[in-house]
């Protein structure tokens, strides 16, 4: 049922995606069209679409302050966006399409459980499944940038499960 | 020695699988430990003294052997250091009880301060000697350190008797999975001292920094070949965490694997080359899994155990690891050809990353305790745990010398 969800999704997706396409070329860093997409329980197990050929100049820009976004959290060994999870991420994209000069960084964590290098693995799983979600939504990749940081930078420091659930999360961090 | 050999390794010749040979009669309960008496050697001077110290110290790290009262002795360490102007000089011989069977003897002279390094390069020799191993006392152990007051975590490397600490990094930024090249002239590990986990070779003398690998996205757990040609790491440019070979005198880069998405980790390679260990976590919980060089044949090795991480594949053929068992991360052992496993730290706290040490029978890992972490020195019969490294501080993720 979940892969006929995101079949049906992918389809939406695509003509979204080439409706959006043509929208910029006529309109260059105008605020692209957007249509509400179906809401999705889950999102997962989606092919690999290659990240940008290098780091696109975002080492250069500057962190934006933005007190608005939230951030994303996952369950245990888990990089699946729950629908509440992924309104946070329709937060970030509607930020992204409305200044085209943002770029965003997401930042992607695990908790403290486990191989250090595992969960930098994880991390970046965890970031790249929001990348998936911010690109299903129309944000091209060169706007994207992957940043797992593992375990190695908890929200909250503790050792049972309140505080690893708080550490489990991709944050945001929009650049210009 | 050949005769201390069989000793330890007992049934070995009757037995085909490396794992037995190494595990079985290693150190079974009061069977095969080998009684060393320190008694016969003196020392004159401070800095005498302190190499004395230095060398039982260093060879009671290896549970290979234990001190025993001269009645009791399988061997007998006699000998002596002495100080003469600016100048150590030892004389040392190790024999049976009874002395008709002389198993080292050897004469040593180095500049006073150098009496602790001095300590280890004796006790390899005899080690060496007696055991027909490589000895581990004068191999650096690399790991990563988190002290009160240092911004980030840096690397560090000291000795295994905890000696030789020195602070190898200073970019007040996180630091992960440090690994020595085979011929232990540099370091291979994941900085994000440029913002993103990059690959760097870490050329120790002259300290020299490279980036291997940049890609977008991440980039870790890389690990030289034996032949020290190619680089083994996860990359996760092309939309996944994937295992990519790199060969570093074209830079032409091979992917290995593509699963369904999942994360992976800690490539480790066979001693000879042909074959990559690691882990992924595409069909479940993360569990080890092989792959030739050249990206074929992927075999899943492990079947229990919630997690099966941080692999290191010995010069001895076998693979430690860390596994997680009743909530609790353990270091096991297994042969990849029969793949057996067997538990080598207590349960008592976490223990991590595992490396083995040059005699292939002793494994350092990392212990941790409610957030606290310390290098730990174990041995593939389970019968070890001595503190290397403990306090001010936290000391993980260790990688010792090959």
């Amino acid at each position: 049922m979940k892969h006929f969800t995101l079949t049906l999704l992918r389809f939406s997706l695509l003509a979204l995606l080439l409706g959006t396409t043509a929208c910029r070329r006529g309109r260059k860093n105008d605020a692209i069209d957007y249509t509400e997409l179906p809401p999705v329980t889950e999102f997962e197990d989606f092919d690999g679409t290659a990240l940008p050929d290098g780091r696109t100049g975002i080492e250069s820009m500057s962190p934006v302050m933005s007190t608005d976004l939230g951030t994303v959290y996952f369950g245990y060994d888990s990089s699946t966006l729950t629908s509440g999870e992924i309104s946070k991420v329709s937060t970030v994209a509607s930020r992204l399409r409305s200044d085209g000069s943002l770029a965003v960084v997401l930042q992607g964590h695990s908790d403290e459980r486990g191989s250090r290098e595992y969960n930098l693995a994880l991390g970046e799983r965890r970031a790249l499944a929001v990348r998936d979600v911010l690109l299903s939504m129309g944000i091209t990749s060169d706007r994207i940038q992957t940043l797992s940081y593992g375990e190695e930078m908890p929200a909250v420091q503790g050792f049972d499960e309140s505080a690893w659930s708080l550490n489990r999360r991709v944050e945001f961090q929009l650049m210009r | 020695m050949k005769h201390l050999l069989l000793l330890f390794l007992g049934l070995s010749l009757l037995h085909p699988s490396a794992f037995a040979r190494e595990v079985i009669r290693i150190v079974k309960p009061g069977a095969s430990q080998t009684g060393l008496d320190f008694s016969g050697f003196t020392a004159q001077g401070a800095a005498a003294t302190t190499f004395s110290q230095g060398l039982r110290k260093n060879v009671l790290l290896s549970s290979l052997v234990t001190e025993v009262p001269p009645s009791r002795a399988d061997f007998q360490v006699t000998g002596s250091a002495t100080v003469s102007g600016d100048n150590v000089s030892v004389e040392i011989e190790v024999a049976n009880r009874g002395g008709q069977n002389r198993v080292f003897g050897k004469k040593y002279r180095a500049a006073v301060g150098q009496e602790a390094q001095l300590a280890r390069i004796v006790c390899d020799d005899m080690m060496e000697a007696l055991t027909g191993r490589p000895g581990f006392a004068s191999k650096r152990i690399a790991f990563v350190g988190q002290r009160p007051g240092l911004p980030g975590k840096a690397l560090f490397s000291s000795f295994p008797d905890g000696g030789g600490l020195i602070q190898l990094t200073r970019d007040q930024s996180v630091v992960v999975g440090p690994a020595w090249s085979p011929d232990g002239e540099s370091l291979v590990y994941t900085s994000f001292h440029r913002g993103f986990p990059d690959i760097y070779r870490h050329q120790l003398r002259p300290p020299k920094r490279t980036v291997l690998s940049n890609s977008s996205g991440m980039n870790s757990g890389g690990a030289l070949s034996p032949d020290q040609r190619h680089l083994a790491m996860i990359l996760s440019r092309d939309g996944k965490p994937e295992l990519y070979v790199k060969d570093l005198s074209t830079n032409r880069l091979t992917r290995l694997t593509n699963t369904p998405m999942s994360a992976k980790s800690s490539p480790s390679w066979s001693p000879d080359g042909k074959q990559i260990v690691f882990s992924s976590g595409h069909q479940g919980s993360p569990q080890l899994y092989l792959i030739s060089r050249s990206g074929g044949n992927l075999t899943r090795i492990t079947r229990g155990g919630g997690e099966n991480v941080g692999a290191d594949w010995g010069k001895n053929g076998l693979i430690t690891f860390t596994r997680r068992r009743g909530g609790l991360y353990q270091v096991a052992v297994m042969d990849p050809q029969i793949r057996e496993v067997r538990f080598v730290s207590p349960p008592t706290a976490d223990y991590e990353d595992p490396s083995w040490a040059a005699d292939g029978v002793h494994i350092v890992a990392s212990r941790t305790v409610r957030g606290q972490s310390s290098l730990s020195l174990l041995d593939i019969a389970g019968k070890a745990d001595k503190t290397i490294l403990q306090g001010q501080g936290n000391w993980y993720m260790p990688d010792w010398t090959p």
